[in-house]
């Protein structure tokens, strides 16, 4: 474009935009302009003869590469070993030492990262498109050629075990760990962090079954997003795992979350703490319920942002804490919902209240139509705002896919939001957000909270090791 | 009221690329099977930038992106706890809060109301050199972000109510992100040991002492000194016209008042020659730690640069070179990370590294000082340049993604060099540093004179039986 041209365009602009705006219309909000359809990106799908499943899709905003792969046997497997394997991928293959991968991947500015969640193990990966040889093959070596060297998972365990006692000194942690535990019982899903003896017990033999095991091309998913041409990045993928060797996957049998009989009450006594974590919730359904969209939206009036129940009567009205707020989390083979808050130690017991009080009215009164209208609107509305980067993208296309939802899922997910009744959520808060399988975790100091705890229930009391002290409080005479 | 760029145009600039004086030996030494290829050249579009200013002194910096119907509102005002005065600390965070509680148009809570139904988020923080407050949005609401910015900033309204509601929630900010938590105490310690201008000594959340005495009458006084149209701008960026912006920028701030802009505040420093060392006892905290700071210039001063490469050198990723002294071979620590801790004056370069085992925080120390001494004597390694440049570059272009970021970024710019187009031209100058630059910059810095260090103990395991009631 010249130069000529860009101010011709401009002044066309200006002439065709002045707003003609009164006086009243600037006291009002402005009205919306008409909204812009933002589909969701269709992947182009391919299955390699291993079993590998490759989904690609194109963006050419930034000149780059991410991939996301995921290894569907995670924490539920095994926490510790899982994490560990997980963690020594980068820690040297056959061809390079741990610190020549982690020097190639910094060399030219690139990411590559493992985690672990409970139903997969990902590595995920971002670099410069004019780097995606060198992230294909990088990512080859760390998935087809570890070598678990001794030495790294001596000292892997000496860092992780630093770790998890850093993560203990954390409320947040200390509260989820508990909650979980309730929640999930004995369901591997209730394992927050792997424990320092499980740590400690893992061997490298271990580690290297694990790895053989479940570390396949048809027990794996790759997306990739990126400014590339499709045709060019697939023979390359093709090149690189077309030769991984597939093998049988044990089956994972696993029963679902038991569910809880009575509401339960932890206190992980931390003594000296200025506030007080509180954690409440119950299990729920998996990522695949039919239920899932009419309790996120259900989630979203209760608590899932500073404009929802739990903000504005927690925070903007009784002033008892930064922020309390409800959220869903959900796995493949179930879930559970969450509504939290840091309060100041004096007012656990008047959080606590409000906290029940709005737990309830969830579930006896029917929502207004504007507050329905109102999450509706921003989880619709803000779809196009998960969808900023790469490493976003690739992470839905995951969702989708290892939690075997319907292919068009993301494409009709504003629609699916869209569609939800007043009825619907009533329904689903019914149904969930239930009094007797409630826990409520509270981590605090003891000596000021012990008491006021013991009056909603019997408490169970925990220290911030983790060891169960004793058991507070007469029958199950719920005061609240 | 004229468009001060005319960068509509897009073109590519090119920048030779140090790449491709990888010595080959050194790239095959790291990398056998996979050596990264040299790229020859960098091409990347500039961000286009428009800025415009009204009558009454509000900077206006529009950036277009059509590639997803997103946009990013940011408005920064030039105040921060850098102009607080003793006694009041904490008070430029509290009035943000404030401006949450409404305006004229806007009730209690309805800023996040109307954010919300147009599916977008919003937020604002605080600290020492600016305020800031954002909306990513649906483009097609973008309007609606810059009259929200403009009720408040025309007509902020105060009650004693909402006022008192902010303090505690205010207080309670504070009680999660540094009272309850480990090692929140050892950085508020390190800065105020550090600093002796009390502008950047003092914690941006206050202390508990100044938030329970701040009185309603400062909350419009404040409002009336620093939220004047001529000590803020406004950066619009994403899938927008900028014309149109400008349009709406007009209409909804062109109404309010224009009125002089507060007097600036001076931060200078007096040079640091002793060093300084404390040690705290963490209740909070498992695992011991150490804070270090040195003292350095301000945010774009020329050696700015060089510390930036430094940092990449020494403290960042699991190939520097503190990673693998601390972490890795001695094992003195099991997490190390550090670097440039910018201001818009006097500023600190960090180190913060958790202790492991039956190490000690001295040791940790005393080795970061020795890798230090180490850069002093002999410049990084070709391939550590090489390195830490591409890292830059790299996130330089990731930072693209998302209209957030590049907002804020710009904004910064904008507010504290009055130059938006800076987002442009930085990455060069840090492409630009010479390995002798970053000896000398570690030369002139880095000396135990210049330092403060914080050891943070974990409490003894027979004291904190002592303090616990028997039951």
């Amino acid at each position: 474009m010249t130069r000529l041209m860009a101010t011709v365009l401009a002044f066309f602009l200006s002439l065709l935009l002045v707003p003609s705006a009164s006086a009243e219309d600037l006291n009002s909000p402005p009205r919306p302009l008409p909204v812009k359809k933002t589909p969701f990106p269709k992947p182009l799908e391919t299955t390699l003869k291993n079993g590998l499943q490759i989904l690609l899709i194109q963006s050419h905003k930034v000149p780059h590469i991410a991939f996301r792969m995921a290894i569907r046997s995670g924490r539920a497997m095994d926490p510790a070993l899982s994490e560990m394997t997980a963690d020594l991928l980068l820690e040297g293959t056959s061809r390079q030492k741990g610190e020549e991968i982690a020097e190639a991947v910094e060399s030219v500015g690139g990411a590559l990262s493992v985690s672990v969640e409970n139903d997969a193990v990902f590595i995920v990966g971002h670099f410069l498109n004019e780097h995606s040889d060198l992230a294909i093959s990088l990512l080859r070596d760390v998935l087809e050629n570890p070598v678990f060297p001794e030495e790294e998972l001596v000292k892997l365990k000496k860092r992780t075990l630093s770790l998890l006692a850093s993560k203990r000194s954390k409320p947040d942690f200390l509260a989820e760990e508990r909650f979980l535990k309730s929640i999930y019982g004995d369901h591997p899903y209730s394992i927050a962090s792997p424990s320092p003896e499980s740590v400690e017990k893992v061997d490298r033999e271990a580690v290297v079954r694990f790895h053989s095991t479940y570390f396949r091309p048809n027990n794996s998913i790759l997306v990739v997003v990126g400014d590339f041409q499709p045709t060019v990045i697939l023979s390359k993928l093709r090149k690189a795992f077309g030769t991984w060797k597939k093998a049988p996957i044990p089956s994972r049998a696993m029963q679902p979350p038991p569910l809880q009989a009575h509401r339960r009450i932890f206190l992980v006594d931390r003594p000296g703490s200025v506030q007080t974590a509180l954690h409440l919730g119950s299990l729920t359904i998996p990522r695949s319920h039919p239920d899932f969209v009419p309790l996120r939206v259900a989630m979203q009036i209760l608590g899932g942002s500073s404009s929802a129940r739990l903000f504005v009567n927690l925070r903007e009205r009784k002033s008892y804490t930064y922020g309390a707020y409800s959220s869903m989390t959900s796995f493949r083979d179930g879930g559970h919902y969450k509504a939290d808050a840091e309060v100041r130690t004096e007012v656990t017991e008047g959080a606590l209240k409000e906290f029940l009080k709005e737990l309830a009215e969830m579930r006896e009164a029917t929502v207004t139509p504007s507050e329905l209208s109102h999450a509706k609107a921003y989880l619709s509305g803000s779809f196009p705002l998960s969808l900023e980067t790469a490493l976003d993208i690739c992470r839905l296309v995951l969702i989708q896919k290892l939690n075997g939802l319907p292919g068009d899922y993301w494409q009709s997910y504003r629609n699916r939001i869209l569609g939800v009744t007043v009825a619907d959520v009533q329904r689903a808060a019914r149904k969930y957000i239930t009094p007797n399988g409630l826990t409520i975790v509270a981590v605090g100091d003891g000596k000021k909270i012990e008491g006021i705890l013991s009056q909603f229930g019997p408490l169970e009391v925990y220290d911030t090791s983790g060891k169960a002290v004793k058991s507070v409080g007469p029958g199950s005479t719920e005061k609240y | 009221m004229k468009p001060c760029s005319n960068s509509l145009l897009l073109f590519l600039i090119a920048i030779l690329s140090w790449t491709a004086a990888v010595p080959s030996a050194a790239a095959e030494s790291h990398q056998r099977k996979t050596s990264p290829k040299a790229s020859r050249t960098f091409a990347v579009s500039p961000l286009p930038i428009k800025t415009w200013q009204l009558e009454n002194g509000l900077r206006i910096v529009v950036s277009l992106d059509h590639s997803a119907p997103v946009s990013a509102v940011a408005v920064y005002y030039d105040v921060g706890a850098r102009n607080e005065k003793p006694g009041k600390s904490g008070f430029a965070h509290l009035f943000e809060h404030m401006m949450f509680e409404g305006s004229e148009n806007v009730g209690k809570g309805e800023h996040f109301k109307h954010i919300h139904e147009a599916g977008g988020n919003t937020n604002g923080s605080t600290t020492s050199d600016r305020t800031n407050y954002f909306e990513v949005l649906p483009s097609n609401r973008t309007a609606l972000g810059i009259w929200l910015e403009a009720d408040r900033m025309r007509s902020l309204k105060v009650t004693k109510e909402n006022f008192e509601n902010q303090r505690e929630t205010v207080k309670e900010e504070r009680r999660m992100r540094i009272d309850n938590q480990a090692y929140g105490q050892a950085w508020l310690r390190l800065t105020e040991l550090a600093f002796r201008n009390f502008a950047y000594s003092h914690p941006v959340i206050g202390s508990m002492e100044d938030l329970n005495r701040a009185p309603l009458s400062d909350v419009q006084e404040f409002f009336a000194t620093y939220y004047v149209p001529g000590n803020a701008v406004l950066v619009v960026v994403g899938d927008v016209n900028p014309n149109q912006v400008h349009e709406w920028a007009k209409l909804y701030f062109g109404r309010i008042p224009g009125k002089p802009i507060p007097a600036p505040v001076t931060v200078a420093e007096p040079p640091q020659t002793e060093e300084k060392r404390e040690t705290i006892v963490d209740r909070n905290a498992k695992i011991p730690a150490a804070l270090i700071a040195y003292h350095i210039p301000e945010r774009r001063h020329p050696d700015y640069y060089p510390l930036t490469i430094l940092e990449q050198i020494l403290a960042d990723g699991k190939s520097c070179r503190l990673y693998r002294r601390l972490v890795r071979e001695a094992e003195v620590a099991t997490t190390i990370g550090g670097g440039v801790w910018p201001f818009r004056g006097p500023s600190l370069f960090t180190f913060f590294t958790r202790i492991s085992g039956k190490e000690t925080a001295h040791k940790a120390v005393t080795l970061i000082q020795e890798e230090l001494n180490q850069i002093k004597q002999t410049p990084p390694t070709q391939m550590e340049m090489i390195k830490a440049k591409n890292k830059l570059r790299a996130q330089f272009l990731f930072a693209r993604e998302k209209v957030l970021d590049r907002a804020l970024e710009i904004a910064e710019y904008a507010l504290y060099d009055k130059d938006p187009g800076l987002i442009n031209t930085e990455l060069h100058r840090f492409l630009s540093v010479t390995p002798e630059q970053v000896s000398e910059v570690t030369r002139k810095y880095f000396e135990t004179g210049n330092r403060t260090v914080i050891e943070v103990h974990v409490q003894a395991p027979t004291e904190s039986r002592r303090e616990e009631n028997p039951r």
